[in-house]
Protein backbone atom coordinates (compact mmCIF):
# COMPACT_ATOMS: atom_id res chain seq x y z
CA UNK A 1 0.00 0.00 0.00
CA UNK A 2 1.42 3.27 -0.96
CA UNK A 3 2.41 5.06 2.59
CA UNK A 4 0.31 7.82 3.24
CA UNK A 5 1.39 8.22 6.79
CA UNK A 6 4.64 8.67 8.95
CA UNK A 7 6.06 5.84 10.31
CA UNK A 8 7.96 7.21 13.25
CA UNK A 9 5.17 9.74 14.38
CA UNK A 10 1.93 9.15 12.35
CA UNK A 11 1.75 12.30 10.94
CA UNK A 12 0.29 12.87 7.23
CA UNK A 13 3.30 12.40 4.77
CA UNK A 14 3.88 15.06 1.52
CA UNK A 15 5.26 14.19 -1.55
CA UNK A 16 8.91 16.05 -1.86
CA UNK A 17 10.06 14.41 -5.38
CA UNK A 18 9.00 13.37 -8.15
CA UNK A 19 11.09 11.50 -10.84
CA UNK A 20 10.70 10.96 -14.53
CA UNK A 21 12.25 7.48 -15.52
CA UNK A 22 12.26 8.51 -19.22
CA UNK A 23 15.20 11.22 -18.66
CA UNK A 24 16.19 11.07 -15.06
CA UNK A 25 14.70 14.58 -14.63
CA UNK A 26 13.75 14.77 -10.85
CA UNK A 27 11.08 16.98 -9.67
CA UNK A 28 11.96 18.51 -5.91
CA UNK A 29 9.01 20.21 -3.92
CA UNK A 30 6.44 19.30 -1.35
CA UNK A 31 2.95 18.03 -2.41
CA UNK A 32 -0.03 17.51 -0.76
CA UNK A 33 -1.46 13.28 -1.20
CA UNK A 34 -4.51 13.71 -3.27
CA UNK A 35 -7.39 12.80 -0.95
CA UNK A 36 -7.80 9.68 -2.93
CA UNK A 37 -4.55 8.17 -2.67
CA UNK A 38 -5.08 8.30 1.17
CA UNK A 39 -8.13 5.48 0.78
CA UNK A 40 -6.97 1.87 2.06
CA UNK A 41 -6.24 -0.19 -1.35
CA UNK A 42 -9.71 -1.76 -1.00
CA UNK A 43 -11.39 1.46 -0.93
CA UNK A 44 -10.05 2.63 -3.98
CA UNK A 45 -10.36 -0.56 -5.90
CA UNK A 46 -14.27 -0.29 -4.85
CA UNK A 47 -14.21 3.55 -6.18
CA UNK A 48 -12.68 2.21 -9.63
CA UNK A 49 -15.21 -0.51 -9.93
CA UNK A 50 -17.82 2.09 -8.95
CA UNK A 51 -16.36 4.63 -12.06
CA UNK A 52 -16.54 1.66 -14.49
CA UNK A 53 -19.96 0.46 -13.58
CA UNK A 54 -21.51 3.85 -14.25
CA UNK A 55 -22.19 4.66 -10.80
CA UNK A 56 -24.72 2.06 -10.54
CA UNK A 57 -24.77 -0.01 -7.05
CA UNK A 58 -26.98 -2.97 -8.65
CA UNK A 59 -24.54 -3.84 -11.34
CA UNK A 60 -21.91 -3.42 -8.24
CA UNK A 61 -23.66 -6.10 -6.21
CA UNK A 62 -23.77 -8.24 -8.79
CA UNK A 63 -19.85 -7.93 -10.00
CA UNK A 64 -18.91 -7.96 -6.06
CA UNK A 65 -21.29 -10.53 -5.47
CA UNK A 66 -22.63 -8.66 -2.41
CA UNK A 67 -26.18 -7.83 -1.47
CA UNK A 68 -27.19 -4.12 -2.36
CA UNK A 69 -27.20 -3.30 1.20
CA UNK A 70 -23.78 -4.14 1.27
CA UNK A 71 -22.61 -2.54 -1.32
CA UNK A 72 -24.21 0.69 -0.26
CA UNK A 73 -22.79 0.55 3.09
CA UNK A 74 -19.08 0.24 1.56
CA UNK A 75 -19.83 2.90 -0.22
CA UNK A 76 -21.38 5.16 2.81
CA UNK A 77 -17.74 3.91 4.71
CA UNK A 78 -15.97 5.50 1.51
CA UNK A 79 -17.72 8.68 1.71
CA UNK A 80 -17.42 8.83 5.85
CA UNK A 81 -13.90 8.93 4.89
CA UNK A 82 -13.63 11.02 2.31
CA UNK A 83 -15.71 13.39 4.68
CA UNK A 84 -13.20 13.02 7.67
CA UNK A 85 -10.15 13.30 5.28
CA UNK A 86 -11.56 16.99 3.98
CA UNK A 87 -12.21 18.39 7.41
CA UNK A 88 -8.37 17.55 8.07
CA UNK A 89 -7.59 20.25 5.45
CA UNK B 1 -11.19 -20.38 6.69
CA UNK B 2 -14.26 -22.29 4.60
CA UNK B 3 -15.54 -23.07 8.08
CA UNK B 4 -15.73 -19.98 9.31
CA UNK B 5 -17.28 -18.39 6.35
CA UNK B 6 -20.12 -21.27 6.34
CA UNK B 7 -20.33 -20.60 9.72
CA UNK B 8 -20.92 -16.90 9.12
CA UNK B 9 -23.54 -17.71 6.41
CA UNK B 10 -25.75 -18.99 8.64
CA UNK B 11 -25.73 -16.01 11.38
CA UNK B 12 -25.32 -13.41 8.76
CA UNK B 13 -26.17 -14.26 5.17
CA UNK B 14 -27.20 -11.05 4.17
CA UNK B 15 -23.77 -9.75 2.83
CA UNK B 16 -24.60 -11.88 -0.15
CA UNK B 17 -28.50 -11.72 -0.77
CA UNK B 18 -30.92 -9.05 0.61
CA UNK B 19 -33.99 -7.62 -1.63
CA UNK B 20 -36.73 -9.05 -3.68
CA UNK B 21 -34.96 -12.78 -4.15
CA UNK B 22 -34.56 -12.59 0.02
CA UNK B 23 -38.05 -11.47 -0.11
CA UNK B 24 -39.27 -14.33 -1.92
CA UNK B 25 -37.57 -17.23 -0.52
CA UNK B 26 -38.17 -15.78 2.90
CA UNK B 27 -41.68 -15.78 2.17
CA UNK B 28 -41.44 -19.63 0.62
CA UNK B 29 -39.88 -20.47 3.83
CA UNK B 30 -42.04 -18.90 5.90
CA UNK B 31 -45.50 -20.37 4.13
CA UNK B 32 -44.05 -23.77 4.53
CA UNK B 33 -43.57 -23.29 7.85
CA UNK B 34 -46.63 -22.16 9.05
CA UNK B 35 -47.98 -25.09 7.09
CA UNK B 36 -46.08 -27.67 8.31
CA UNK B 37 -46.23 -26.42 12.43
CA UNK B 38 -49.97 -25.75 11.63
CA UNK B 39 -50.25 -29.95 11.27
CA UNK B 40 -49.52 -30.33 14.90
CA UNK B 41 -51.22 -27.40 16.63
CA UNK B 42 -48.31 -24.85 16.38
CA UNK B 43 -48.62 -21.25 15.74
CA UNK B 44 -46.39 -17.93 15.24
CA UNK B 45 -48.60 -15.44 16.88
CA UNK B 46 -45.68 -12.93 17.75
CA UNK B 47 -42.80 -11.79 16.50
CA UNK B 48 -40.71 -14.77 18.66
CA UNK B 49 -43.43 -16.72 19.89
CA UNK B 50 -43.97 -20.14 19.25
CA UNK B 51 -47.37 -21.83 20.74
CA UNK B 52 -49.64 -24.50 20.80
CA UNK B 53 -53.04 -23.32 19.86
CA UNK B 54 -56.08 -24.61 17.60
CA UNK B 55 -55.73 -22.12 15.14
CA UNK B 56 -57.08 -22.81 11.41
CA UNK B 57 -54.30 -22.44 8.72
CA UNK B 58 -56.11 -19.27 7.99
CA UNK B 59 -56.00 -17.74 11.38
CA UNK B 60 -52.36 -19.26 11.47
CA UNK B 61 -50.69 -17.08 8.34
CA UNK B 62 -53.12 -14.36 9.74
CA UNK B 63 -51.50 -14.12 12.93
CA UNK B 64 -47.81 -14.62 11.60
CA UNK B 65 -48.47 -12.34 8.80
CA UNK B 66 -49.34 -9.68 11.36
CA UNK B 67 -46.49 -10.45 13.56
CA UNK B 68 -44.14 -10.19 10.40
CA UNK B 69 -45.70 -6.75 9.11
CA UNK B 70 -45.23 -5.23 12.83
CA UNK B 71 -41.74 -5.93 12.35
CA UNK B 72 -40.77 -4.79 9.48
CA UNK B 73 -42.36 -1.44 10.09
CA UNK B 74 -40.81 -1.17 13.13
CA UNK B 75 -37.31 -1.87 11.68
CA UNK B 76 -37.59 0.45 8.73
CA UNK B 77 -39.17 3.16 10.51
CA UNK B 78 -36.21 2.74 12.48
CA UNK B 79 -34.14 2.63 10.00
CA UNK B 80 -35.70 5.96 8.83
CA UNK B 81 -35.25 7.80 11.53
CA UNK B 82 -31.69 7.07 12.77
CA UNK B 83 -29.71 6.45 9.81
CA UNK B 84 -27.63 8.35 7.70
CA UNK B 85 -27.86 5.98 5.14
CA UNK B 86 -30.80 5.24 1.98
CA UNK B 87 -32.81 2.56 3.54
CA UNK B 88 -34.95 0.34 0.79
CA UNK B 89 -38.00 -1.13 2.14
CA UNK B 90 -37.32 -4.00 0.67
CA UNK B 91 -34.16 -4.65 1.87
CA UNK B 92 -35.42 -4.51 5.24
CA UNK B 93 -38.64 -6.74 4.15
CA UNK B 94 -36.26 -9.62 2.43
CA UNK B 95 -33.87 -9.58 4.76
CA UNK B 96 -36.30 -10.26 8.20
CA UNK B 97 -38.26 -12.51 5.94
CA UNK B 98 -35.10 -14.84 5.26
CA UNK B 99 -34.26 -13.99 9.00
CA UNK B 100 -37.23 -16.34 10.02
CA UNK B 101 -35.90 -19.10 8.64
CA UNK B 102 -34.95 -20.74 11.89
CA UNK B 103 -38.36 -21.28 12.89
CA UNK B 104 -38.85 -24.20 10.71
CA UNK B 105 -37.19 -26.18 13.13
CA UNK B 106 -39.78 -25.74 15.70
CA UNK B 107 -42.34 -26.56 12.77
CA UNK B 108 -40.08 -30.20 12.63
CA UNK B 109 -39.94 -30.94 16.17
CA UNK B 110 -44.05 -31.14 16.29
CA UNK B 111 -44.01 -34.09 14.16
CA UNK B 112 -41.90 -36.06 16.75
CA UNK B 113 -45.07 -38.17 18.32
CA UNK B 114 -44.23 -37.60 22.00
CA UNK B 115 -44.04 -33.63 21.42
CA UNK B 116 -46.11 -32.17 24.40
CA UNK B 117 -47.38 -28.45 24.78
CA UNK B 118 -46.52 -27.55 27.81
CA UNK B 119 -49.24 -25.41 29.07
CA UNK B 120 -51.05 -29.06 28.55
CA UNK B 121 -48.51 -30.69 30.35
CA UNK B 122 -48.56 -28.66 33.42
CA UNK B 123 -52.48 -28.77 33.58
CA UNK B 124 -52.24 -32.24 33.27
CA UNK B 125 -49.25 -32.05 36.31
CA UNK B 126 -51.40 -29.79 38.11
CA UNK B 127 -54.30 -32.14 38.60
CA UNK B 128 -52.78 -35.68 38.44
CA UNK B 129 -49.65 -34.87 40.70
CA UNK B 130 -47.92 -37.11 37.33
CA UNK B 131 -45.36 -36.93 34.63
CA UNK B 132 -44.66 -39.37 32.88
CA UNK B 133 -40.83 -40.38 31.21
CA UNK B 134 -42.58 -39.65 27.64
CA UNK B 135 -44.28 -36.24 28.67
CA UNK B 136 -41.20 -35.02 29.92
CA UNK B 137 -39.27 -35.65 26.88
CA UNK B 138 -41.31 -34.60 24.60
CA UNK B 139 -42.05 -30.98 26.32
CA UNK B 140 -37.77 -30.83 26.66
CA UNK B 141 -37.28 -31.39 22.71
CA UNK B 142 -40.03 -29.42 21.96
CA UNK B 143 -38.57 -26.39 24.13
CA UNK B 144 -34.97 -26.69 23.62
CA UNK B 145 -35.48 -26.80 19.49
CA UNK B 146 -37.93 -23.97 20.10
CA UNK B 147 -35.45 -21.80 21.84
CA UNK B 148 -32.29 -22.68 19.24
CA UNK B 149 -35.33 -21.41 16.85
CA UNK B 150 -35.58 -18.13 18.86
CA UNK B 151 -32.36 -17.55 19.25
CA UNK B 152 -30.97 -18.03 16.32
CA UNK B 153 -33.69 -15.48 14.87
CA UNK B 154 -32.74 -12.93 16.81
CA UNK B 155 -29.06 -12.96 15.73
CA UNK B 156 -29.89 -13.32 11.89
CA UNK B 157 -32.43 -10.48 13.07
CA UNK B 158 -29.89 -7.75 14.13
CA UNK B 159 -27.72 -9.05 10.86
CA UNK B 160 -30.39 -7.94 9.07
CA UNK B 161 -30.89 -4.50 10.46
CA UNK B 162 -27.35 -3.50 10.91
CA UNK B 163 -26.95 -4.48 6.73
CA UNK B 164 -29.95 -2.95 5.60
CA UNK B 165 -30.29 0.24 7.69
CA UNK B 166 -26.74 0.84 8.06
CA UNK B 167 -26.80 2.37 11.83
CA UNK B 168 -23.23 2.50 13.19
CA UNK B 169 -22.69 0.51 16.77
CA UNK B 170 -23.75 0.94 19.69
CA UNK B 171 -26.74 3.04 18.75
CA UNK B 172 -27.79 0.36 16.16
CA UNK B 173 -27.92 -2.85 18.96
CA UNK B 174 -30.54 -0.65 20.93
CA UNK B 175 -32.30 0.99 18.47
CA UNK B 176 -33.22 -3.15 17.52
CA UNK B 177 -33.80 -3.91 20.78
CA UNK B 178 -36.36 -1.13 21.42
CA UNK B 179 -37.52 -1.53 17.51
CA UNK B 180 -38.44 -5.14 18.28
CA UNK B 181 -39.82 -5.39 21.64
CA UNK B 182 -42.66 -2.47 19.93
CA UNK B 183 -43.19 -4.42 17.23
CA UNK B 184 -44.02 -7.68 20.02
CA UNK B 185 -46.00 -5.49 21.91
CA UNK B 186 -48.00 -4.28 18.75
CA UNK B 187 -48.31 -7.71 16.72
CA UNK B 188 -49.66 -9.20 19.99
CA UNK B 189 -52.43 -6.68 21.24
CA UNK B 190 -53.36 -6.73 17.46
CA UNK B 191 -53.28 -10.71 17.24
CA UNK B 192 -54.76 -10.60 20.70
CA UNK B 193 -57.79 -8.74 19.99
CA UNK B 194 -58.47 -9.08 16.25
CA UNK B 195 -57.62 -13.24 16.22
CA UNK B 196 -56.70 -14.98 19.25
CA UNK B 197 -58.87 -13.35 22.14
CA UNK B 198 -61.71 -15.95 21.54
CA UNK B 199 -59.39 -18.97 22.02
CA UNK B 200 -56.90 -17.40 24.84
CA UNK B 201 -59.74 -17.17 27.10
CA UNK B 202 -61.43 -20.15 25.91
CA UNK B 203 -57.64 -22.38 26.87
CA UNK B 204 -55.80 -21.05 29.24
CA UNK B 205 -58.22 -20.28 32.09
CA UNK B 206 -60.95 -21.87 33.53
CA UNK B 207 -64.17 -19.49 33.47
CA UNK B 208 -67.56 -18.90 35.22
CA UNK B 209 -70.21 -19.96 32.29
CA UNK B 210 -72.69 -17.35 30.82
CA UNK B 211 -75.97 -17.84 32.08
CA UNK B 212 -77.38 -20.92 30.42
CA UNK B 213 -80.54 -22.03 28.96
CA UNK B 214 -83.02 -23.78 30.54
CA UNK B 215 -83.04 -26.73 28.12
CA UNK B 216 -80.22 -26.66 25.87
CA UNK B 217 -81.70 -26.12 22.10
CA UNK B 218 -82.23 -29.12 19.38
CA UNK B 219 -78.84 -27.60 17.54
CA UNK B 220 -76.63 -28.62 20.67
CA UNK B 221 -77.91 -32.39 21.22
CA UNK B 222 -75.21 -34.01 19.39
CA UNK B 223 -72.48 -31.86 21.51
CA UNK B 224 -74.18 -32.72 24.78
CA UNK B 225 -74.38 -36.60 23.60
CA UNK B 226 -71.24 -36.78 23.15
CA UNK B 227 -70.56 -34.99 26.80
CA UNK B 228 -72.11 -37.43 28.56
CA UNK B 229 -70.89 -39.99 26.72
CA UNK B 230 -67.12 -38.59 27.82
CA UNK B 231 -67.97 -38.95 31.37
CA UNK B 232 -69.90 -42.15 31.19
CA UNK B 233 -65.91 -43.54 29.42
CA UNK B 234 -64.43 -41.47 32.29
CA UNK B 235 -66.58 -43.77 34.70
CA UNK B 236 -66.04 -46.83 33.11
CA UNK B 237 -62.14 -45.87 32.61
CA UNK B 238 -62.65 -46.74 29.01
CA UNK B 239 -60.01 -44.05 27.47
CA UNK B 240 -60.67 -45.43 23.73
CA UNK B 241 -64.03 -44.79 24.09
CA UNK B 242 -63.68 -41.38 26.05
CA UNK B 243 -61.32 -40.15 23.19
CA UNK B 244 -63.51 -40.95 20.31
CA UNK B 245 -64.25 -37.47 19.88
CA UNK B 246 -60.96 -35.34 21.21
CA UNK B 247 -59.56 -33.45 18.71
CA UNK B 248 -55.51 -33.73 17.51
CA UNK B 249 -54.53 -31.75 20.27
CA UNK B 250 -56.18 -33.20 22.75
CA UNK B 251 -55.37 -36.62 21.26
CA UNK B 252 -51.40 -35.44 22.31
CA UNK B 253 -52.21 -33.90 25.57
CA UNK B 254 -54.46 -36.29 27.37
CA UNK B 255 -53.43 -39.90 27.34
CA UNK B 256 -54.48 -42.78 28.68
CA UNK B 257 -52.09 -42.49 31.32
CA UNK B 258 -53.94 -39.09 32.43
CA UNK B 259 -56.85 -40.65 32.22
CA UNK B 260 -56.04 -43.07 34.62
CA UNK B 261 -54.20 -40.90 36.87
CA UNK B 262 -57.47 -38.19 36.92
CA UNK B 263 -59.26 -41.44 37.55
CA UNK B 264 -57.05 -42.10 40.84
CA UNK B 265 -57.30 -39.04 41.98
CA UNK B 266 -61.12 -39.09 41.57
CA UNK B 267 -61.42 -41.81 43.55
CA UNK B 268 -59.05 -40.35 46.54
CA UNK B 269 -61.03 -37.63 46.55
CA UNK B 270 -64.48 -38.39 45.85
CA UNK B 271 -64.66 -42.13 46.36
CA UNK B 272 -65.95 -44.53 43.54
CA UNK B 273 -68.01 -42.71 40.52
CA UNK B 274 -71.26 -43.87 40.94
CA UNK B 275 -73.35 -42.11 37.98
CA UNK B 276 -72.95 -39.65 35.14
CA UNK B 277 -76.79 -36.93 34.88
CA UNK B 278 -78.21 -36.82 31.93
CA UNK B 279 -79.22 -32.98 32.46
CA UNK B 280 -76.26 -30.83 31.14
CA UNK B 281 -76.05 -26.99 31.18
CA UNK B 282 -74.73 -25.35 28.52
CA UNK B 283 -72.12 -22.62 27.64
CA UNK B 284 -70.24 -20.32 25.18
CA UNK B 285 -66.87 -18.88 25.33
CA UNK B 286 -66.31 -16.76 22.13
CA UNK B 287 -66.38 -19.46 19.13
CA UNK B 288 -65.88 -22.48 21.39
CA UNK B 289 -69.43 -24.25 23.22
CA UNK B 290 -69.01 -25.90 26.71
CA UNK B 291 -71.36 -28.45 27.86
CA UNK B 292 -71.40 -28.95 31.68
CA UNK B 293 -71.80 -33.29 32.79
CA UNK B 294 -72.81 -33.19 36.47
CA UNK B 295 -71.14 -35.92 37.91
CA UNK B 296 -71.81 -38.14 41.00
CA UNK B 297 -69.66 -40.16 43.27
CA UNK B 298 -69.53 -41.61 46.91
CA UNK B 299 -68.52 -38.71 48.95
CA UNK B 300 -69.38 -35.58 46.50
CA UNK B 301 -69.69 -34.71 43.13
CA UNK B 302 -68.78 -32.09 40.86
CA UNK B 303 -69.59 -30.73 36.82
CA UNK B 304 -67.27 -32.22 33.88
CA UNK B 305 -66.77 -29.52 31.30
CA UNK B 306 -65.84 -30.48 27.94
CA UNK B 307 -65.20 -27.90 25.65
CA UNK B 308 -65.91 -27.83 21.79
CA UNK B 309 -64.31 -26.41 18.59
CA UNK B 310 -66.19 -25.68 15.73
CA UNK B 311 -66.32 -29.39 14.44
CA UNK B 312 -67.61 -30.43 17.63
CA UNK B 313 -64.47 -32.07 18.67
CA UNK B 314 -63.11 -32.40 22.40
CA UNK B 315 -61.10 -29.66 22.76
CA UNK B 316 -60.27 -29.65 26.51
CA UNK B 317 -61.76 -31.05 29.58
CA UNK B 318 -62.08 -29.56 33.09
CA UNK B 319 -63.40 -30.49 36.49
CA UNK B 320 -65.51 -27.90 38.40
CA UNK B 321 -66.91 -27.98 41.46
CA UNK B 322 -70.84 -28.65 41.68
CA UNK B 323 -72.92 -25.79 41.53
Amino acid sequence: MFPCNCPSCQSLLKVKSLKCENCGTEVLGLYELPLLARLSPAHQDFILKFMKNSGSLKDMSKELGLSYPTVRNLLDEIIDKINSYEKEF
Amino acid sequence: MKKNSKLKLLINPFTHIAGSSALIIGLIIIAVTIFLAQMNGIVFDGVFDVHFAPLSLPQAFIVQGIAFVCLVIAMYLAGRIFSKSEVRFIDVAGTLALARAPFILAAIIGFLPSTKDGLALVKNFLFTQSITTEDMFGFLSFFIVTVIAIVWFVVLAYNAFKVSCNIKEPKNFIVFIVAIIISELIAFCINYFVVMKTFLLSSIVALMPSETPATPPAELKPINDIAIQVAECLKDKDYDCMSADFDEVMKKGFSKQVMESMNEQLDIAFGKFEGVGQEVKNSTEGEFRLVFVPCKLEKGSFNLQCTFNKENKVCGIFIRPAS
